[in-house]
């Protein structure tokens, strides 16, 4: 399901700030889109306006089904959001639900058949390595912050959305944790098949994931591209965004630096 | 029957109507204060004015509050107006527990719940209220605590209820009544306190067994409040029968002749007021009728003005007034008048405006006269109200104690304007305790009945009159319409008239109030003289 966003723009207090500005962006089928910036660009609603949570105060948000462009304006949001995958920041799971029924749940409000919803359940708790017999009957308050957003991915992708929303997915976890989920995150969206917008304030992390990557900066992308075009100066005028950009980059490239002379080195002393 | 004995009997149908009271008030409590919670939770215009008029509710002292349904509801008494109060008395809690629960909801997971797909109902049902649940369910426990707590107020509005112990034992001294009715309610409230936080757990810990546990247990509490009244085959419903009684067209055609000529057995509901001689005499008159086939109902501890309304509305049949009392309160006259000529013109006005019939009049009085202890007196020189108004003027400081509703009627002002008491200080205090608080010197001067038997017992001095100031108040029978169309009912209380003396209803309240007999053995004894 590919996305065109048109000239989105999106202002919360009459007389208050743009939080969005007039922001255009088309995404592919099938592909990986980073919205990445600092907190407070706006790349978040962005994010809701794709979905409805937010209402854009004025531009338009179409997906593309099978080459017919349809405006989300004309669709029941409440139809949109169900058939539209999300994963929230720290998973966002129901508390007082067990993890089966976080997984259910989209199925169960779309009227699956509860035999139906358990076969499904169980195969997206193996999809993200999760044994159902030993974790459909927990609560999430008895399991780890990996395992959380395991079941958030799961509850997300349950109702087989063709479109993945994903709100800093990996935000809280540590280090190797995140690593893993990252993989396999990647190893999903191969396997599936989905468009996925995602967002983040971490550069590695959209180097790493996304097919291309949206430099957000005052509620305005300006930088847009591959990762390799974006890492490239040369196609970019040299202006403050450029200098921006730079800045983001800057430690993934340091990071990358170091890492070389090590092996290099290591590579010498052997 | 002994006294405790006396007062076990009486358990079941007082648990019963104390049960059905509460429980009823708390689901329509629940039933009510969820929605308008929910739309206070998610309309912040709605939030002021919502928690607003029910913590003005709450703000009503409890005792006002059921008093004042009866005459919002054109003097209906019973279960009706204390199911209204106890209602809206239940709500505030249970209201802003709900706003609270429902607010103090992690917004990140309502955002999820929309986020996914949820309508804002759903949100609401699968979300929010499960996650506000413990919170709503601590509101509710609180209500329940206060309601069964209040519900023992509900008997002077004419509700059954364990407060019918608490007042029949602080007006006869009966302390193992009072004992009785407060251990009951405490037992029910602490109950349901403690079963509804069993509830609370189980909603925190998401345990279905806790949950059931606390369930069935409230059930086994409500039902074991109810059952043994109506396997005992006393309905407690008669409340409700009384009711339809009230309903009917028939209550404003009072001088009509006896068109009816015997009305099927429907009960006969006798009203009382909160005070032993009116508990004696109901008990008196409910035996006389039923020692003449009829099936009575009583109705005990009424507001005065209460009692009146619900004799016109034909909630209740028959009560004892005094003639002074309706003077003041029903016709609202505030001059003297000579006992006959006041007792015709209020028996006539009673007819022609209110369609309440005056049967006759007892033959004793029970009228308020000033009293001192004996000692006292003497020592001031005081044997008149002018005495006690020219002691008072000296500079002597002086305190009258009274039952509330003696310093707002009319002769009380006349009195004082009469003899001078201006220079009196007063105190509103229950009856009960006026005689005790006079005797042991705590007070200098009581409003009394002049039947009470305290007065000979601790030896107080009922001051002089000279004037003739303080009005009549002779006892009288009133009937309601329905009741005086009927002539066998007329018939079984005719013996009663001008039958009891001054000195025997005073003997018969001394025996309750001081020599511990029960209102029945009392009632007993001034029957045998009265009747044989």
């Amino acid at each position: 399901m590919g996305l065109h966003l048109e000239n989105l723009t999106k202002r919360f207090d009459a007389d208050g700030p743009l939080a969005v500005d007039d922001l255009s962006l088309e995404i592919e089928d099938g592909t990986v889109l980073v919205l990445v910036g600092e907190s407070g660009c706006g790349k978040t609603t962005t994010l809701k306006m794709i979905n409805r949570l937010v209402e854009p105060s004025s531009g338009v948000v179409r997906i593309n089904d099978n080459g017919a462009l349809v405006d989300t304006l004309s669709l029941d949001p409440v139809a949109l959001r169900r058939s539209i995958g999300y994963v929230f920041q720290e998973a966002g799971l129901f508390p007082h639900m067990t993890v089966a029924a976080n997984v259910g749940i989209t199925p169960s409000l779309l009227g699956w058949t509860p035999e139906r919803i358990a076969a499904r359940t169980d195969e997206l708790l193996e999809l993200v390595h999760l044994e159902p017999g030993l974790f459909a009957k927990r609560f999430p308050d008895e399991l780890s912050g990996g395992q959380r957003q395991r079941v958030g991915f799961a509850r997300a992708l349950a109702a087989g959305p063709a479109l993945l929303l994903l709100d800093e997915p990996f935000g809280a976890l540590d280090p190797v944790t995140r690593d893993h989920l990252q993989t396999e995150f990647q190893e999903l969206q191969r396997k599936l098949g989905f468009t996925a917008v995602l967002v983040t304030h971490d550069m590695a992390e959209a180097l790493l994931l996304g097919d291309r990557i949206a430099v957000m900066r005052g509620g305005k992308i300006i930088a847009e591209g591959t990762p390799r075009e974006l890492l490239q100066p040369s196609g970019l005028e040299p202006d403050e965004n450029r200098a921006y950009v730079e800045e983001l980059l800057a430690t993934p490239r340091r990071s990358a630096q170091r890492l070389e002379h090590l092996v290099e080195d290591g590579a010498d002393s052997k | 029957m002994s006294n405790f004995a006396e007062r076990w009997a009486e358990l079941p149908d007082l648990l019963a109507g104390h049960m059905r009271l509460s429980a009823s008030a708390l689901c329509i409590g629940i039933a009510l204060s969820l929605p308008f919670g929910v739309l206070a939770a998610r309309r912040p215009k709605w939030r002021g004015p919502v928690l607003g008029v029910t913590g003005l509710v709450q703000t009503i002292p409890s005792l006002a509050l059921l008093a004042l349904m009866v005459p919002l509801l054109g003097g209906r008494i019973g279960f009706v107006p204390a199911l209204i109060a106890l209602t809206l008395y239940s709500m505030l809690p249970i209201l802003h527990n709900t706003v609270i629960g429902i607010q103090e909801v992690d917004p990140s997971l309502t955002e999820a719940a929309r986020g996914i797909g949820m309508t804002p109902r759903q949100s609401l049902l699968r979300v929010e209220l499960p996650l506000a649940a413990p919170v709503i369910l601590a509101g509710i426990r609180t209500a329940s605590v206060w309601v069964i707590g209040t519900a023992t107020l509900a008997t002077p509005v004419g509700a059954q209820s364990l407060g019918n112990y608490i007042f029949l034992g602080l007006q006869t001294r009966n302390q193992l009544a009072v004992v009785f009715g407060c251990v009951a309610a405490s037992l029910l409230a602490i109950a349901f306190d403690r079963l509804i936080h069993v509830l609370e757990r189980a909603a925190k810990q998401r345990s279905r067994g806790l949950f059931t546990v606390g369930v069935l247990g409230l059930v086994l509490v409500i039902s074991g409040s109810l059952w043994p009244a109506m396997s005992s085959g006393r309905s407690p419903t008669i409340a409700s029968a009384t009711l339809v009684a009230g309903d009917s067209t028939d209550a404003t055609a009072g001088g009509q002749p006896s068109t009816v000529p015997d009305e099927p057995a429907r009960p006969i509901t006798i009203g009382s007021k909160g005070f032993t001689e009116q508990y004696v005499l109901a008990d008196l008159i409910g035996k006389q009728l039923a020692a003449h086939g009829f099936e009575v109902d009583n109705r005990p501890n009424l507001g005065s003005t209460i009692m009146f309304d619900a004799l016109r509305e034909g909630t209740i049949d028959v009560c004892v007034d005094y003639s002074g009392t309706l003077w003041a309160t029903i016709l609202g006259r505030d001059e003297p008048a000579p006992r006959l000529a006041m007792r015709i013109e209020v028996a006539s006005v009673l007819l022609k405006q209110h369609g309440v019939v005056m049967l006759g009049a007892l033959g004793f009085e029970n009228a308020y006269a000033l009293a001192m202890a004996r000692g006292r007196a003497e020592a001031l020189g005081i044997q008149s109200l002018a005495d006690l108004a020219r002691v008072a003027n000296l500079g002597q400081s002086l305190e009258i104690g009274g039952d509330p509703e003696f310093f707002g009627r009319p002769e009380w002002t006349r009195v004082r304007a009469a003899y001078g008491l201006e220079a009196l200080s007063t105190r509103g205090m229950d009856s009960t305790f006026l005689y005790g608080a006079a005797r042991d010197g705590q007070i200098d001067v009581i409003t009394a009945y002049t039947t009470d038997g305290r007065i000979t017992a601790f030896d107080l001095q009922l001051l002089e009159d000279p004037d003739e100031v303080l009005p009549p108040y002779d006892a009288v029978i009133l009937l309601s319409a329905r009741a005086a169309r009927n002539p066998k009912l007329v018939r079984a209380l005719k013996p009663l008239l001008f039958a009891i003396s001054n000195d025997e209803m005073r003997a018969a309240n001394r025996a309750v109030d001081l020599d511990g007999s029960t209102v029945s053995t009392a009632a007993d004894a001034l029957r045998a003289l009265v009747v044989d």
